[in-house]
C-alpha cells in the first residue's frame, strides 16, 4: 500500500515537471498561443497536430492550442475577467460584451487594416456592422455570408408529418395548419396503435433550453422569421408573445388535445424520452428544427423502413401567407474570436497575420472542402464536388479531427454562402454532394411532389439585414435581459394551463396569461432590438 | 457461546424477523441494482439504437463503441493517474488533519476547545463566492498546481464534527491512564485515539475519498489549461459536454456535415461515462467494510 | 473560556489585580496545552485564510458587481439585489418549496437511513451483509442526470409504476406523475432517498461498530428480545451520531439541492419544483449577476445560522448536547 503510494506521488511528480509552459513562447521555430473557446467543447488539441495546421504552421509560424470549454462558460470567463489573465484568443460566448466592457479585448480595426488585407476582404459585408458603439471591432465572428445559397435539404425548421401517412392518402400537399392537423387526424384514426404501442399523433417538447416548438411557430404560421417579428414596411419591431397569433396556435394546440391528438406526455418529457418517441415510429407529426431531433432522425432514416422517416412542410395559418422558413442570408456578429489584453505587440501582429492566411480563398477552401483529389473533386464546369468514398471519408469524425476539418472549421474567421465562382463554402449544402445522398423512397416523394430538393417547397427567404435578432448586444442587467428569463419563465408555467385547458375555459386562460405577460419590461426588450434593427438598416443602406 | 446454544436461543420471533428482513433486503439489492445494471447495459448497446429506449437489463445491439470512443476522445489514462494521486494524497493528509483538530476540540480541558469548534463549524453555512475564492487561490499561486486539489479543501467542518463526536465518544478513563503513563497529548492521539477510531476513520476516510474523485469543478476553474493535471472525472465530463453540442449546435453540426456519422449519443457516453468513472471508487468499499464489522476492541486496550 | 473573554473587555482599574492574574492563569493553561494548541493553531490560520478571507467577496451582494473593476470603482447599490429577491411575486413561492423539500428530505431521509442501517445490523450472515451495504449504496455514484431520466421513464405513462397500479387496481385510468404539482413533493423525496439511503447508513454502521459487544451479551443474558436489543442498546448508542447530524442537517435547511428539481421540474409542476437554487441560476449565474447569487448566498447564510443555532440550544435544552 504505501509503496504503490509513494509511487503514485513519484509519477504525479513527473507529470507536473514534464508540463511545459507554452503560451507565447517559441517551441523550435513555431509560436505556440492559445485559443480558449467557450462557445463549443471539443477534443482540446494543438492546430499543428492536424494536416491543414500544420499547413498553416509552415506558412505562418504559428500554432495554438485550442481548449475548449468544460462548465459554464459564464462562471469561467467571470474569472478570467475578475483576474484579468486571458488567454491569447478568446471566444467568451455569452459573456463576449462583458469581456468587452472589462477592456478585455485590443481593438482590431488599424492591425487588421494594416496587417491582414484578405482578412479586411473577408469581413467587408459586415466590417460596419462589427463596429461596437466606440468605433471598434473587437470580435471576428465565423461564416460571414458571401452570397445566399438555398440549401437543399430542410436543417431549420418545419412542420414534419411521418412519410407513410403521406404515402396513404396520396402525397397530399397541406399548406395551412388546418389541412396539416386533418392529415395527422386522418392517419391517427386509421392506425390507432403503431408497433404495439398507442400512436402518438402529435407530440411536442418543452424541455430545459428546448423551447422553439412552443415559442416559434406563431410567427411562421404568420410568414415571419421566428423569435421576433420585424415588420418589412416600417422595421418597426414587436415580441408577439401576447399577440393573436400566439392566441390562435395556442388554439389550434388546445383544439387538437380536446380532440385527443396530443401527447399526454407533451409538457412532462424530457430531451431522451421525446427522442426515443420520435425514433419508435409512433409520433405521426411534430414541429421544430431538424437538427434538434438529428439524433432520432438518423436513427429512423438508417433502419430498413424508408417510410417512418418524416417529411417537412412550410405551414401557414391560412393560404396566401408567404412562408418564411428558411433562414435568410445571416450576418452573425457575436460571439466570435478575439485578441486580448493579454498578447504582446508583437504576438498580436503574428496571430493576425494567421488568420490573415487563414482568410485567403485558398486556405479557406482547404478548411471547408479539404484537398482536390483527396477531400473532394472538381468537375469540367468547376463545380465541387465528392464522391460517395469521399462523402463516407470526409464524414469519419476521425478524419474530421486528423485533418484539421474540426480544429480549423467554425468558430475560426470562415466565409459563409458560396464562393465567388458560385460553389458553395459549405460542402453539405453543395447541390451535387446532397442529390448523391438520396435513396431510392427520397427520390419517388421528390417525384411525387414534383421537386428536385426537399425545400423546393419552401419559399425563398427575403432579406432581412436584422436577422438573425439574437445576436444583438442586451446589457447585462438591464430590463431587457430581465424580459427574456421573466417570459420564458412565464411561458412555461402558463402554456399548460392553456392549452390543456377545456375550450370552455381557453379564453380565460389566455387573458389570465396575457395579463401578466403585459406586466413584463417588454418593451425595454423591444426597443434594444428595434435599435439594433435600425443600425442594421441603417447600415444597409 | 457454543453454536448449539446459540441456535436453541433462536425464537420464532428471530426467525420471522430474519426472513423478513433477509427479503427486504434482497428487494431493496434488486432496486438499487437495477440503475447499474441499467447504464452497463446501456453502455454496451450501439448509440443509434438506444435512442429508441426500452434498453433494460440487456444490451439490444452489442458493441465496445462506446467504451472506444471515450477512450479515444479522453487522455483516460492520464485523468487516471491524477486523480488516483489526488484521492489517496487528498485523502491521507486530510484524514490526518481533521483527526488531528478533532482530537484537540474533544478534550474537555482544551481552552480554545468552543472557538475552535464553532469557528470551523460556522464555514459549513458560507462561502465567499467563486470569484473571491479564484483570486485567492492565484494570489497564493495555487493555480495550475496540484496542491489547489488539496489544501482548499483540506478539512471539511462536517467531517471534523463527526470525529470529535466518535473520538468523545471513547471512554475517557483510556485517556486518564495513559496520562498516568507520561503519554503526552501527541502520543495518546497516534496510539490510542487512532486505532481506537477506526470505524469513523475509514468512514470519513471514504467521504473524502469519493469527495475528491468525483470532483472536477475545481480542475475547470484551476487547472483547466493544465493538460497534465486534469482529472478522470474531468476528462469525462469534456467528452460527454462535447457530444451533447456536436448534436445540440446547428452552427458546428451544419459547418462540419456531421448529422449523418453520429455514432454516438449523450445518453450513451452519459451511461459509459458512469461506469468508467465510477467502478474504480466503488471498488474502495469493500476494502474499507471490515473496519465497520470488527467492531470495538476495548478489551484490548484495557 | 471565561478566562479569554475577561481578557478582551475594556478594563477599569478596580478590576486590574484581577484581571492580570486571570491572564496569568490563562497563558499558564495554554502553556501547559502547548500540544493541543500545536495540533490546532496551524489549521485556524488556514481556515482563516481559506473560509473567512474570501467573505470579503460578500460586497457584491450590494453592489453592481462587474468583475473587471477593481474593488475601489464598483457602483454600490445598497440593497437593491436582496429588494430585487425579495420583491418578486414568485419568492415566497419559492421560499416555501425550497424549506417544504428539505424539511420532508430530512425527516424522512433521517428516518429511512436510520431504519436501514438497524436492519442491515441484523444480518447475521457477514458475506451477505457487506453484499447488501455495498449494493445499496451503488446509487449514490449516478449522476443526477442519469437518476432523473430513470426516475422520469418509470414515472411515465407506459412506466412501471402505472403498469404496477393498474395491474394491482389500486387506480384505475393511468397518471401523469410528473404532470401534478402537487406529487412533486413525494416525488423528490423519493428519489433522494432511494439514491442516498445506502451512503447515509455507512455513518450510521460506523456508529453501531463502536458499540461495546459485551452490551449486546449483556442485554441477551437479561432476556431481551430482538426487538429490545435494538431498541435500548443500537439505537442509544447511535444517538450522539444521530443527534449531531440532525443538528448539522438542521443548518442545511435552506439547502435543498436544485440539480434534482431542476432536471424533473416542468411546467406542469413548476409551482412546486422550483426552489432558491435554481431560481439563483436561471436570474443570476446564467444572467452574469454575480452580486444576485452573492445576495442569495448571504439570505442562505443567514437563515442556516439562525436554524443551527435554534436546534443547537433545544438540543442543548433537552439535555442531549450540542455541537458546541
Amino acid at each position: 500500500m504505501f509503496l504503490a503510494f509513494s509511487l503514485l506521488v513519484m509519477l504525479f511528480l513527473l507529470a507536473a515537471c514534464s508540463n511545459n509552459e507554452k503560451t507565447g513562447k517559441g517551441e523550435g521555430e513555431a509560436f505556440t498561443y492559445t485559443f480558449f473557446n467557450a462557445s463549443s467543447t471539443g477534443k482540446d488539441i494543438n492546430t499543428a497536430d492536424t494536416k491543414i495546421g500544420k499547413m498553416f504552421e509552415k506558412e505562418t509560424g504559428v500554432n495554438f492550442d485550442i481548449e475548449h470549454i468544460v462548465g459554464d462558460s459564464n462562471q469561467k470567463i467571470g474569472t478570467m475577467i475578475a483576474s484579468g489573465e486571458y488567454p491569447e484568443l478568446l471566444n467568451a460566448q455569452n459573456a463576449t460584451n462583458d469581456v468587452i466592457d472589462a477592456g478585455g479585448f485590443v481593438p482590431l480595426n488599424d492591425l487588421i487594416e494594416e496587417h491582414a488585407p484578405n482578412l479586411r476582404k473577408l469581413y467587408d459585408p459586415i466590417w460596419e456592422k462589427m463596429k461596437q458603439e466606440d468605433g471598434n471591432i473587437y470580435i471576428l465572428p465565423s461564416g460571414v455570408s458571401n452570397g445566399y445559397i438555398k440549401p437543399p435539404n430542410i436543417g431549420q425548421s418545419a412542420f414534419f408529418i411521418k412519410r407513410e401517412a403521406l404515402k396513404e392518402q396520396g402525397y397530399p400537399h397541406p399548406k395551412t395548419v388546418d389541412e396539416y392537423f386533418e392529415i395527422i387526424e386522418k392517419y391517427a384514426k386509421a392506425h390507432p396503435t403503431t408497433n404495439g404501442a398507442d400512436t402518438i399523433p402529435y407530440t411536442l417538447l418543452q424541455y430545459d433550453w428546448h423551447v422553439g416548438q412552443l415559442f416559434d411557430p406563431p410567427a411562421f404560421l404568420s410568414g415571419e422569421q421566428e423569435g421576433i417579428i420585424v415588420d418589412n414596411e416600417t422595421q418597426e419591431v414587436s415580441v408577439y408573445h401576447n399577440k393573436d397569433i400566439t392566441k390562435r396556435w395556442l388554439g389550434k394546440l388546445n383544439e387538437i388535445n380536446k380532440k385527443g391528438l396530443l401527447d399526454k406526455e407533451a409538457f412532462t418529457q424530457n430531451f431522451d424520452e421525446y427522442l426515443a418517441k420520435i425514433s419508435s415510429g409512433r409520433v405521426v407529426g411534430w414541429f421544430g428544427p431538424r437538427w434538434e431531433s438529428g439524433t432520432a432522425l438518423d436513427t429512423l432514416e438508417q433502419d430498413d423502413d424508408p417510410y417512418n422517416d418524416f417529411m417537412g412542410f412550410p405551414i401557414v395559418f391560412e393560404e396566401g401567407i408567404k412562408d418564411q422558413y428558411l433562414n435568410p442570408e445571416s450576418f452573425v456578429t457575436s460571439p466570435g474570436m478575439g485578441l486580448t489584453t493579454g498578447t504582446a505587440e508583437e504576438d498580436q501582429v503574428r496571430i493576425i497575420k494567421y488568420l490573415d492566411h487563414m482568410a485567403k480563398i485558398d486556405s479557406q477552401k482547404l478548411i471547408t472542402w479539404g484537398i482536390e483529389g483527396e477531400t473532394y473533386e472538381v468537375n469540367d464546369d468547376g463545380r465541387f464536388y465528392r464522391t460517395q468514398e469521399q462523402i463516407d471519408l470526409t464524414a469519419d469524425k476521425k478524419f474530421r479531427d486528423e485533418f484539421g476539418f474540426t480544429a480549423l472549421g467554425w468558430y475560426w474567421p470562415i466565409m459563409g454562402g458560396k464562393f465567388d465562382d458560385g460553389n458553395s463554402v459549405d460542402p453539405v449544402v453543395q447541390p451535387e454532394v446532397a442529390q448523391l445522398a438520396y435513396d431510392e423512397v427520397d427520390k419517388e416523394f421528390l417525384k411525387a411532389y414534383n421537386i428536385e430538393t426537399f425545400t423546393d417547397l419552401f419559399t425563398e427567404p427575403e432579406p432581412a439585414p436584422w436577422f438573425p435578432f439574437w445576436d444583438a448586444a442586451i446589457e447585462t442587467g438591464s430590463e431587457a435581459q430581465l424580459y427574456d428569463q421573466q417570459s420564458r419563465d412565464l411561458i412555461k408555467r402558463s402554456y399548460p394551463d392553456i392549452i390543456l385547458a377545456d375550450p370552455a375555459k381557453f379564453d380565460a386562460e389566455w387573458n389570465k396569461f396575457k395579463k401578466q405577460f403585459d406586466k413584463l419590461p417588454y418593451k425595454a426588450y423591444e426597443k434594444v432590438m428595434q435599435d439594433s434593427v435600425n443600425r442594421e438598416v441603417e447600415l444597409m443602406k | 457461546m457454543s453454536k448449539k446454544r446459540k441456535n436453541l436461543l433462536r425464537t420464532r420471533e428471530d426467525v420471522i424477523f430474519d426472513t423478513c428482513n433477509i427479503t427486504f433486503m434482497i428487494l431493496l439489492s434488486v432496486v438499487m441494482l437495477y440503475p447499474f445494471l441499467n447504464q452497463i447495459a446501456l453502455s454496451l448497446n450501439s448509440a443509434t439504437d438506444s435512442v429508441k429506449g426500452g434498453i433494460y437489463l440487456w444490451p439490444r445491439e452489442f458493441t465496445w463503441r462506446n467504451y472506444e470512443y471515450v477512450f479515444s476522445q479522453a487522455s483516460i489514462v492520464q485523468g487516471i493517474i491524477v486523480s488516483v494521486a489526488r484521492t489517496l494524497i487528498g485523502t491521507a493528509i486530510g484524514i490526518l488533519c481533521t483527526a488531528m483538530v478533532a482530537y484537540a476540540i474533544a478534550q474537555e480541558k482544551f481552552v480554545f476547545k468552543k472557538s475552535i469548534t464553532i469557528i470551523f463549524i460556522m464555514t459549513m453555512y458560507f462561502n465567499g463566492g467563486l470569484i473571491p475564492t479564484y483570486l485567492l487561490m492565484r494570489d497564493l499561486h495555487l493555480i495550475g498546481t496540484f496542491w489547489v486539489y488539496i489544501i482548499p479543501g483540506l478539512i471539511s467542518a462536517f467531517n471534523l464534527i463527526i470525529m470529535r463526536s466518535f473520538i468523545e465518544g471513547i471512554p475517557k478513563s483510556i485517556f486518564e491512564q495513559a496520562r498516568i503513563d507520561g503519554a503526552g497529548d501527541f502520543r495518546v492521539f497516534f496510539q490510542i485515539v487512532l486505532p481506537l477510531s477506526l470505524p469513523v476513520l475509514a468512514t470519513v476516510s471514504l467521504f473524502v475519498a469519493v469527495g475528491q474523485w468525483n470532483q472536477w469543478f475545481d480542475v475547470f476553474l484551476y487547472n483547466s489549461s493544465n493538460e497534465s493535471l486534469t482529472t478522470l472525472q474531468y476528462e469525462l465530463m469534456k467528452v460527454l459536454q462535447n457530444t451533447a453540442t456536436s448534436n445540440g449546435d446547428w452552427n458546428s453540426a451544419q459547418a462540419s456535415g456531421e448529422h449523418a456519422a453520429n455514432t454516438v449519443t449523450p445518453k450513451s457516453i452519459q451511461a459509459t461515462m458512469t461506469i468508467v468513472a465510477s467502478l474504480p471508487i466503488i471498488c474502495v468499499y469493500p476494502f474499507l467494510q471490515k473496519y465497520f464489522v470488527k467492531g470495538m476492541t476495548l478489551g484490548a486496550v484495557k | 473560556m471565561q478566562a479569554q473573554t475577561k481578557v478582551n473587555t475594556p478594563a477599569s482599574p478596580a478590576l486590574q489585580t484581577d484581571q492580570v492574574k486571570g491572564l496569568k492563569a490563562f497563558l499558564k493553561k495554554c502553556k501547559s496545552q502547548k500540544a493541543l494548541l500545536l495540533m490546532t493553531v496551524p489549521f485556524v490560520i488556514w481556515v482563516f485564510v481559506f473560509k473567512y478571507l474570501p467573505i470579503w467577496g460578500w460586497t457584491m451582494a450590494f453592489q453592481d458587481f462587474k468583475p473587471a473593476r477593481a474593488f475601489s470603482e464598483q457602483e454600490w447599490v445598497g440593497f437593491k439585489h436582496f429588494i430585487f429577491l425579495f420583491k418578486d411575486e414568485r419568492f415566497l413561492g419559492v421560499l416555501r418549496n425550497t424549506l417544504a423539500q428539505s424539511m420532508i428530505n430530512l425527516v424522512l431521509g433521517f428516518v429511512t437511513a436510520i431504519g436501514l442501517a438497524v436492519l442491515i445490523n441484523e444480518l447475521t450472515n457477514v458475506k451477505f451483509k457487506r453484499v447488501v451495504q455495498t449494493i445499496s449504496y451503488l446509487p449514490h455514484f449516478l449522476s443526477w442526470v442519469v437518476a432523473a431520466a430513470l426516475i422520469s421513464s418509470l414515472l411515465s405513462i407506459d412506466g412501471i409504476i402505472n403498469e404496477i397500479l393498474m395491474a394491482l387496481n389500486i387506480i384505475d385510468t393511468k397518471i401523469l406523475w410528473l404532470g401534478v404539482g402537487e406529487y412533486f413533493w413525494g416525488i423528490l423525496a423519493a428519489s433522494d432517498i432511494w439514491k442516498n439511503v445506502g451512503w447515509n447508513t455507512i455513518i450510521y454502521l460506523a456508529a453501531i461498530s463502536m458499540i461495546d459487544q459485551e452490551q449486546y451479551e449483556a442485554a441477551k443474558i437479561d432476556g431481551a428480545s430482538r426487538l429490545q436489543r435494538i431498541r435500548y442498546v443500537t439505537i442509544p448508542g447511535m444517538k450522539q451520531v444521530i443527534v449531531v447530524l440532525l443538528i448539522m442537517n438542521i443548518g442545511y435547511i435552506i439547502e435543498a439541492g436544485f440539480e434534482a428539481q431542476y432536471l424533473l421540474g416542468n411546467g406542469q409542476n413548476i409551482e412546486y419544483s422550483e426552489n432558491i437554487d435554481v431560481f439563483v441560476i436561471n436570474y443570476g449565474i446564467s444572467m452574469f449577476n454575480f452580486s444576485l447569487a452573492t445576495a442569495a448566498g448571504i439570505f442562505k447564510t443567514v437563515i442556516s445560522l439562525i436554524f443551527l443555532i435554534a436546534a443547537n440550544s433545544f438540543s442543548k435544552k433537552m439535555g442531549q448536547g450540542g455541537l458546541y
